[in-house]
């Protein structure tokens, strides 16, 4: 088992620089980049906005502003120059400054990651908490009124996108048109202004309040999926032969549920538990932005659109380890879930 | 030593002085106009102001800012040498106090403000400006855009407080650019190895009416203002920036900023056509104002003279599609501009007469007649058609011989995605194109993509938009010349008779003789219909939260609300 967590270890590294390099290859032929946006905004195109500084830009000045802008970016030399010099910097754990703030590309995913953390960590607990026990007693009392009403409700938050309920909550809960009362949270962001003045008690409390919405958003967004293989795995478990055998040998329901049954039917669950590392540090592209969250799946939007290459590849190069570290603790806690397993 | 310091300056400024009393007639010197500010009544200070912004800003440096969120942000911090009164484009003095311009407009001379200081307190004198000009000028400063106007400029030092640029050529906005000249603090960079990525590029010193406090990346910046701010007794400024804190929220996202305002979470919010008409006199129509007494917000509708972006399709004239005049004069008439106008910008904007702002002094007044401008008309599109040899074979596509083949009318109109008015605006086109036989086929890229079409000239035609300025050069967007090098001639349009102009309108001193000039090029552009002109927005939309008040609410040649004059209602 040993020799095999090493190999998975050591494969790692291949792997990785495979994953970096697609992504290099990918986002060096992509139409457009910073240089043209840059010149497009200087130029004033676009149209949306006010005056813009300079309308006088004539050809040899554009030429000229092109070269400069490329020296700018880093992107007067040739891709695979750029990969190799990217590589030597992250090897010192350089991944360079992002091409639109300046700052560099690690600080803005150190700054982002605590607030894509603090819902995407509850968020994945909570869909664990509510999923497991809710399609254990589904597949127990399959058939119930209580089956049938959960899976209607698990058919309709399946069937209504995340984005929509994220909406439907701020519209509701975070504005005075629809309650009496008021709003009963703040309308998106991660803090109130205040948050430096306030008790270690109440920065929870604010923390709660800002994060409480975009939580249960995304929890809705996956418990469904959870449940219904829960309750599949649950059902498949206790019609099998070792529990008809547990029931004759007249075990009590509790034993033969969580002793002998649950252990067995979490293990289709735990195929996705090593990916959801990789879920926490990319954030959310669809919850933050309608919550005003600055997390690590608005700055990957942003990036992205932006061609902010030394951003865009910061976040794959984490994503990359995370998938890859993922997949070694997946191969762990199945271990740990069903101990007759073992790896050569 | 200060004695000393000060008979020397005294010495100066005689000679200055006298030098600019004796010096030949041609010699232009700064004339002090009263000002809007200097009447207005004294306004309470204090309290906090929520704004919005839409992104972080690049950077907080102003040799260094290119994006419009940055912008915003030197506005709080960094004084220029003169600003522009946006009541009647007058100078006002700034961080300088006078200029005398040579008569062969070649030697610009300025002086300082002697009170002007940088925020922590130390003076601000001609070093810093030499220090600023220089660094600029340093090919290695990412400052390309800006350094490009001040190629073939020079700077001599005079003394501390006075201080020379030299142009090799003089042009029309040559005084506008100098004298929006934002020197940076000397004493912070001076030591700096690499001013581009140095720290006090996000730690700015500056010298106008709020100092940064805070800045939380992607969250919000809070600015304070400068209680012992050099400038605050003086007339033009003392009644200005009033509020004490100003925090600049920053949310990308419209829709969140909009909920944020109704509830009052921010303070001002500037409107599009859409929201205007779908929520603030639609489903919101009762949570707003008229008068910032009514409601707890309200909303502002004011137009004014700032020339204001506009939409145009634009045909590429390399396409022998679109090279004949009467084919693209039949295809601006095929255009069904109230239609747009009604139904994508709620009438909100009018049809687009001219690149450079339809309703200002540097559009030909004729344009704006209903009579002489080019509407929807099918009849008139149809014979302009038949006469440039367009057939109609009963197919239901027109078509054409061109170079010996059989060309059927059909092209793609591109435009950019995530831009749901333009791809509006795209469908009602082709709809009315193809009761004329002609086939319009639309393509929506993403905005980096559209951009690499556009600078490649990969396309037939699009759909696009340019930004308003107070002085616009025509050489940018429609001299031959501007087609190479992925300039903005994008089209490939050549008029030699426009290029002439463009030059002697480039070299044009007097503002009015200037406007002629433009309203020519503006006439002759408009007969050849390079562009297919749609819309421009008509009117200034804000909304304001009714703790606001202010004496005058948007100006002139304004672009929006005149935030430095709000105080809060007590």
């Amino acid at each position: 088992m040993r020799k095999y967590f090493i190999r998975r270890f050591l494969a790692i590294i291949p792997m990785f620089f495979l994953m970096t390099a697609s992504y290099f290859c990918i986002q060096n032929y992509l139409p457009g980049g910073p240089v043209q946006e840059a010149i497009a905004r200087i130029r004033g195109m676009g149209g949306e906005g006010g005056s813009t500084k300079s309308t006088s830009m004539g050809p040899e000045d554009i030429k000229k502003l092109t070269h400069e802008l490329e020296v700018q970016y880093g992107l007067d030399k040739p891709a695979l120059t750029r990969y190799f010099i990217w590589v030597k910097n992250i090897l010192s754990l350089n991944f360079g400054d992002s091409l639109t703030t300046r700052a560099p590309a690690i600080d803005q995913i150190i700054e982002r990651l605590p607030i894509s953390l603090s819902f995407g960590i509850p968020g994945f607990f909570l869909t664990y908490l509510i999923a497991i026990p809710l399609g254990v007693v589904m597949a127990l009392k399959e058939g119930s009124k209580f089956d049938t009403i959960s899976s209607f409700i698990l058919f309709i938050t399946y069937s209504i996108p995340a984005l929509v309920f994220a909406v439907i909550f701020l519209l509701i809960f975070c504005t005075d048109r629809f309650l009496p009362f008021g709003a009963l949270f703040p309308l998106g962001g991660w803090r109130s202004d205040n948050y430096e003045d306030l008790s270690f008690i109440l920065k929870f409390v604010d923390l709660i309040k800002h994060m409480f919405l975009p939580v249960l958003a995304s929890v809705i967004g996956n418990f469904t999926i959870f449940a219904m293989l829960q309750k599949d795995s649950m059902l498949e478990v206790i019609r099998s032969d070792y529990i008809r055998t547990a029931k004759a040998k007249g075990l009590s329901d509790n034993v033969i549920v969580f002793k002998h049954a649950l252990r067995n039917a979490l293990l289709p669950l735990m195929v996705g538990f090593g990916a959801v590392l990789g879920t926490f540090l990319g954030g959310s592209i669809i919850i933050e932005p309608i919550f005003g969250l600055p997390g690590i799946g608005v700055l990957s939007l942003q990036s992205l659109a932006s061609r902010d290459f030394n951003v865009v590849m910061a976040i794959v190069v984490l994503q990359s380890l995370a998938i890859l570290f993922g997949q070694i603790l997946n191969d762990i806690v199945y271990v740990i879930v069903d101990p007759r397993i073992e790896y050569k | 030593m200060f004695i000393k310091k000060n008979i020397i300056l005294s010495i100066f400024n005689i000679f200055f002085c006298s030098f600019s009393f004796a010096s030949s007639t041609d010699q232009v010197k700064f004339e002090k106009k009263q000002t809007y500010y200097e009447r207005m009544p004294k306004l309470n200070k204090g309290g906090v102001l929520h704004f919005q912004l839409s992104n972080d800003p690049k950077v907080m440096n102003p040799l260094l800012s290119e994006d419009s969120e940055s912008n915003s942000v030197e506005g709080y911090l960094w004084m220029s040498l003169f600003n522009l009164d946006p009541e009647t484009l007058n100078f006002i003095p700034a961080l300088a106090t006078e200029y005398v311009i040579s008569g062969d407009k070649k030697s610009y001379t300025f002086k300082l403000n002697e009170l002007a200081k940088w925020q922590d307190g130390t003076p601000v004198t001609s070093e810093d400006i030499k220090f600023t000009f220089d660094t600029l000028m340093n090919p290695k400063t990412h400052a390309a855009a800006l350094r490009s106007f001040f190629e073939g400029v020079s700077l001599k030092v005079i003394d501390n407080l006075h201080f020379t640029f030299h142009v090799e050529e003089p042009k029309f906005d040559t005084l506008n650019f100098l004298t929006a000249f934002i020197p940076i603090q000397k004493k912070q960079f001076e030591l700096s190895k690499d001013f581009n990525n140095d720290k006090g590029i996000m730690n700015p010193i500056g010298n106008s009416a709020y100092v940064m406090e805070k800045y939380l990346r992607s969250q919000k910046i809070i600015f304070k203002r400068n209680k012992n701010w050099w400038a605050k007794d003086l007339p033009d400024y003392k009644n200005r920036f009033n509020i004490d804190e100003i925090i600049l929220d920053i949310i990308p996202d419209p829709n969140l900023a909009y909920e944020k305002f109704l509830k009052g979470d921010i303070d001002q919010i500037s409107f599009n056509a859409e929201q205007w008409n779908n929520k603030v006199t639609g489903i919101d129509k009762e949570k707003f104002g008229t008068t910032p007494q009514q409601k707890k917000v309200w909303s502002l509708k004011e137009k004014n003279k700032f020339p204001k972006p506009y939409t145009f399709i634009a045909w590429n004239l390399k396409n022998p599609l679109f090279q004949n005049v009467k084919t693209r004069t039949a295809l601006s008439y095929l255009v069904d501009y109230k239609k747009i106008n009604d139904t994508v910008y709620y009438n909100l904007y009018t049809q687009s007469t001219s690149p450079f702002g339809s309703f200002t002094d540097n559009s030909d007044p004729e344009l704006r007649k209903k009579d002489k401008i080019i509407t929807f008309d099918k009849t008139k599109a149809l014979s302009l058609l038949k006469e440039d040899g367009w057939m109609n074979d009963g197919s239901g596509v027109l078509f054409k011989e061109i170079n010996g083949k059989k060309v059927n009318f059909e092209f793609t109109l591109d435009t950019n995605a995530n831009n749901p008015a333009r791809l509006k605006i795209a469908q009602i086109v082709k709809e009315t194109y193809k009761t004329a036989g002609i086939k319009v086929n639309i393509r929506t890229t993403e905005w980096n993509s559209f951009l690499d079409n556009l600078n490649k000239r990969n396309f037939e035609s699009l759909i696009l938009g340019w930004s308003g300025t107070l002085f616009p050069n025509a050489k940018q967007i429609w001299d031959s010349s501007s087609e190479k090098n992925e300039g903005s001639n994008f089209i490939s349009y050549n008029n030699p008779k426009v290029d002439e102009l463009i030059k002697k309108s480039n070299i044009e001193f007097n503002q009015s003789k200037r406007n002629k000039i433009m309203q020519e090029i503006n006439r002759i552009i408009y007969q050849d219909q390079p562009y297919t002109f749609l819309s421009e927005v008509n009117f200034i939309l804000e909304g304001l939260n009714s703790k606001i008040n202010s004496p005058r609410w948007i100006s002139t040649y304004e672009s929006g609300a005149a935030s430095d004059l709000f105080y809060l209602v007590k």
